[in-house]
């Protein structure tokens, strides 16, 4: 198991080869690092004192390769020998996530994510980085350090003796001091720990924080854990720095007593002066490695504390015991005999339960709330370990059964299922892509094909929101050239059907009608552009805009209209604009009202307005859309004046040719096929025409083509195009431009009834023998639920087993057998209308529930 | 509270040059109110807001503005056209009044949701106006003391149906059980 393994195991049994290769490269590296000495040696004494000029070159060449020698040596050790820490820290990092996650679900209800977050990041960091050098580090140290006292011995033996005779004195004050260090680490460790947690929780728990006004709270929670951080690195730091000093201390011991010593041999002719420069060369090359050594035991020691504080954590036995068995599928037959099961010695969850279920036997389970029903199924789905007792699948213990097994074979629905950030499709295919991935190539399972997804997405009522996730989805040209190709035909079809059914559900962009339910903005520019300049926010400032509404003669029209917009609004909802509610009807934005006021209050003094201001009432002109905010009557001749806007910026500035699309709408009204107009020459700019796609806008109003002239209709209208896109064969790509919704963290982007419907559709999918579900349709709405229930009971009935945990009792009909739970232990079992005969507990919590 | 006269209104539209003058909605809308009796004696200010958010609808002959048993949500008055009145018993539908331009009707629910006790289609083409409850609750939140004289109205209005149907009643004692459905 991994984290019985020691730290060393690590730096011993993995990359061998690697690893003497690079001690190899380290002893040559020494041999480059003594060689300059024994040049400086003989530059002093040979070829100076003997003054041969070729030999000073010869030994000075030599000494600057070696210098160079040394120093890419080390350069490449250095680059090694992270790269070995990293691919280690990479190992250990993926053995150890494997590991936790297959620890006995029990570990995570006392562990916080933060723990386990901080452990496989931040610590693990660490230890990668130690690792790296372990091996290397120690040994070039002590080899570099022997070379050179061996050196300094064989220059002067007395010398010698004295100034390494410092260094084991050191070596007894350093463990002492380090030996606290490392009591400090731990505790550094623990703290940082269950900070982690603290945050963790807050961070999880974020709504009921706010909903409490709980920031304090927390912050005080955590108050001494940061303080006692804090405490714990100043003793740290003063620890690891004394033992700097110390380190730094003896070291200065060396030349003091060289320089006595020698300084009073050389002056009495008892040593050459080139072997005093080599000498204390040597010594100042000696201190390299020593400090080395000692960073190296500091880190050690840290890594050392480190990992042990990590894989301890974690050092439990996965929840298999080694005598698991993969059997391939069942036939689904589960056995219970005599269960019980408590969580301490005092509270018993399950007493002496024992049931039966045949394959594809209904099986619900129902009592009152704590009765154990939950307890059951998640004994049931082997997400606890078996109690006392036993519980067989197929006849086998289910214990012997390994993962993978289960996870084919028994499909687990719970209450609050969770959902992987990602696309819905990822999300429904979890189990499947999952079990693949552990069966190999050869033996995988058949992913689930289109027209079976769509049968289970359609049986669980998730068709109706997946394609609204479709129809509301931008397009993803690259990704759906299919949508893309066939989006003329789409609109084509659902124009021709809209015209039979709703005429007048849809205003259509066409390009020489102004429109009606489109603001001035978009009636104007009447296409998309990727110009923040001319962006709704900018425009009203752009100076080719202001030309062109100038030309136009729309420029006093539109501020005429922007003043009484806002007069208007100010007037009409002054005294309740407090309430959201009343800015349905205006372009005011509930936070612009004070600014709109003093705008008008302005022009009632008949004070000049300033730039800025008339720059906001041009907005609130362009924003204005006729049908929506009917506080503002229009003049006929603004809709000319604004479609000759439009033509002028079509051309001026989207550079494209309005006839073009003119041609092409009118054959669209027409329910002919148009031909494809020349791209504009502004590549930013795409016009509204019906056979362009409009970026900007979403799936259902590119084939719509058009703005829905009534908010409420737009669900018919949806449904509507579903239905032709359907006749036409494009259901698919529309549901899997839904499947590619992104579900957002947890799936908060999801309702709870969607985030409940996929989590049934994701276990369905999966088609096992045996399915359990845990009050899995309780949060759906009545009609979800009913669809669910009719599909269990006509589709699975026979084929697939189902224990299902159940609170409304008025669905638990249809079962084949109903079990009633009471404080632990089964206290009715029968059918619905035996029950009911019995007029026994279940009778009564039938008659409570109506 | 500062009443304005109508003439002032400034969503009446004067274009730069002065030759057409046209009437925005929400004033098409007041014009149409205010002479509702639930709004006499009501501030100006007040009558402008429901105007302000009703909202017009148009229904093609033959379309259902409502069925027997949906849940009431608006009131209706009629701007142009025709509806009926009638109730459905047992897949069979019995005709009842006949409402035009200016009527005011299902005014219940705009104090109450309850299931509509009759159905209502469209003769011809109608624009009705439509008062949601919602933005009734709104507005009366925020006038609460005049609001009450309007709530007032209409069960005034209502007291006064009942007590002509009472007559009806009376008068016409054979069709009691006909007539009874209705309620």
């Amino acid at each position: 198991m991994i984290t019985q393994k020691p730290l060393f195991y690590w730096v011993l049994h993995r990359n061998r080869l690697f690893q003497f290769f690079l001690l190899l490269l380290v002893g040559l590296g020494i041999f480059f690092r003594i060689f300059p000495l024994e040049m400086q040696k003989r530059i002093i004494n040979t070829a100076i004192n003997l003054k041969k000029q070729n030999l000073l070159f010869l030994y000075c060449g030599l000494y600057i390769g070696a210098v160079i020698l040394a120093g890419l040596l080390k350069y490449a050790v250095n680059v090694m020998q992270k790269h070995l820490g990293q691919k280690v820290l990479a190992e250990i990092r993926t053995g150890l996530y494997q590991h936790i996650l297959l620890l006995p679900l029990d570990f995570f209800r006392r562990t916080q994510p933060g723990t386990v977050i901080s452990a496989m990041s931040s610590e693990l960091a660490t230890i990668g980085h130690f690792i790296g050098g372990a091996l290397v580090v120690p040994i070039t140290g002590i080899l570099t350090l022997l070379t050179f006292a061996g050196y300094m011995l064989h220059l002067d033996f007395r010398l010698g003796l004295v100034s390494l005779g410092v260094y084991p004195l050191e070596l007894l004050i350093l463990p002492v001091l380090q030996r606290r260090y490392n009591e400090l680490n731990m505790q550094r460790i623990d703290t940082t720990r269950s900070m982690n947690d603290l945050i963790s929780e807050a961070v999880s728990g974020i709504q009921e924080v706010r909903g409490n006004a709980g920031h304090k709270t927390e912050s005080e929670k955590i108050a001494p854990y940061i303080a006692g951080l804090f405490s714990l690195a100043g003793r740290m730091f003063i620890l690891k720095y004394g033992i700097k000093w110390v380190n730094n201390l003896f070291q200065n011991f060396g030349p003091f007593l060289l320089f006595l010593i020698g300084g009073y041999l050389a002056i009495h002719g008892d040593f050459t002066l080139g072997a005093l420069v080599a000498f204390l060369s040597a010594y100042e090359k000696i201190y390299d490695p020593w400090k080395e050594i000692i960073e190296y035991y500091q880190d050690f020691q840290d890594a050392k504390v480190r990992y042990r504080r990590v894989m301890e954590y974690f050092d439990i036995v996965p929840e298999s015991d080694g005598k698991e068995e993969c059997f391939g599928p069942v036939k689904g037959k589960l056995e219970v005999q005599d269960l019980n099961y408590s969580i301490n010695p005092h509270t018993q969850l399950l007493r002496s339960i024992s049931l039966h279920l045949e394959p594809g036997e209904h099986l619900a389970l129902v009592g009152f709330s704590g009765s154990g029903k939950s307890t059951l199924a998640l004994l049931l789905g082997k997400l606890y370990p078996c109690g006392k007792g036993q519980i067989r699948l197929d006849g086998r213990p289910l214990h012997t059964f390994c993962r993978k097994d289960i996870a084919r074979n028994i499909a687990f629905v719970s209450q609050h299922p969770f959902i992987f950030n990602g696309s819905i499709r990822e999300n429904l295919l979890y189990g499947c892509r999952s079990l693949a991935l552990l069966e190999g190539e050869e033996a995988a399972l058949p992913m689930p094909d289109t027209s079976r997804m769509e049968e289970i997405i359609r049986e669980t009522g998730l068709l109706d929101d997946i394609m609204r996730f479709g129809f509301d989805s931008l397009i993803d040209e690259k990704k759906q050239e299919d949508l893309l190709r066939n989006l003329y035909k789409m609109r084509m079809a659902v124009r021709q059907r809209l015209m039979k059914e709703s005429r007048q559900a849809v205003e259509f962009y066409e390009a020489g009608h102004f429109l009606h339910y489109v603001s001035i903005y978009q009636n104007i520019l009447f296409g998309d552009i990727r110009d923040a300049a001319f962006s709704p926010e900018n425009i009203a400032a752009n100076p080719r805009f202001l030309s062109l509404i100038r030309d136009t003669e729309l420029s006093d029209t539109l501020m005429h209209l922007g003043l009484q917009l806002a007069k208007e609004t100010v007037l009409l909802i002054g005294n309740v604009q407090d309430d959201d509610f009343f800015f349905r009807g205006t372009p005011v934005l509930p936070d612009e009202f004070d600014l709109y006021k003093e705008i008008t209050e302005k022009v009632r003094r008949d004070k000049e307005l300033e730039q800025a201001d008339k720059t906001r009432i041009l907005e609130l002109a362009l924003r204005y859309i006729p049908a929506r905010h009917r506080i503002a009557a229009m003049p006929r001749s603004f809709a000319q004046k604004v479609l000759n806007a439009r033509y002028r910026f079509i051309q001026e500035i989207g550079k494209s040719d309005v006839r073009n699309c003119l041609a092409a709408t009118e054959e669209f009204m027409k329910g002919e096929n148009p031909k494809i107009p020349e791209p504009a020459k502004n590549k930013n700019y795409t016009m509204f025409c019906p056979v362009q796609y409009l970026r900007s806008h979403t799936l259902l109003e590119n084939i719509l083509f058009g703005t829905p002239r009534q908010e409420e209709q737009i669900r018919k209208l949806r449904n509507i195009v579903a239905d032709v896109l359907a006749g036409e064969g494009f259901s698919a790509a529309l549901i899997n431009a839904g499947l590619a919704f992104q579900v957002g963290s947890k799936g908060d982007r999801l309702s709870g009834g969607q985030r409940q419907k996929i989590a049934i559709a994701r276990a369905l999918l999966k088609e096992s023998p045996v399915l359990i579900m845990d009050e899995a349709t309780a949060s759906l709405d009545n009609a979800s639920q009913a669809r669910i229930q009719k599909y269990t009971e006509k589709k699975l009935r026979g084929k697939t087993g189902l224990v299902a945990v159940i609170h409304r009792l008025d669905i638990t009909s249809s079962f084949d057998r109903i079990l009633v739970l009471r404080e632990g232990t089964i206290v009715e079992t029968g059918t619905y209308a035996e029950l009911m005969e019995k007029k026994g507990i279940f009778y009564e919590l039938a008659r409570g529930e109506k | 509270m500062n009443l304005q006269e109508e003439k002032n209104n400034p969503a009446e539209y004067t274009d730069e040059n002065g030759e057409e003058e046209y009437r925005s909605e929400l004033s098409e809308n007041m014009a149409a109110l205010k002479n509702l009796p639930i709004f006499s004696g009501i501030p100006y200010e007040i009558i402008r807001l429901f105007a302000y958010t009703a909202v017009r609808k148009i229904f093609s002959a033959g379309d259902r503005v409502f069925r027997q048993g949906e849940m009431s949500e608006e009131a209706y008055l009629i701007l142009s056209g025709k509806v009926r009145l009638y109730t459905e018993t047992h897949q069979k539908s019995f005709p009842l009044q006949v409402l035009e331009a200016k009527d005011f009707f299902g005014y219940m629910a705009l104090l109450a949701q309850y299931e509509w006790p009759l159905s209502c289609r469209v003769l011809e083409d109608t624009e009705i106006l439509l008062l949601e409850r919602e933005s009734f609750r709104k507005i009366l939140t925020k006038f609460p003391e005049k609001c009450i004289l309007v709530a007032e109205r209409l069960v005034q209005m209502r007291m006064k149906r009942m007590k002509e149907h009472m007559q009806v009643l009376m008068e016409e004692k054979e069709s009691m059980e006909k007539i009874g459905n209705m309620f």
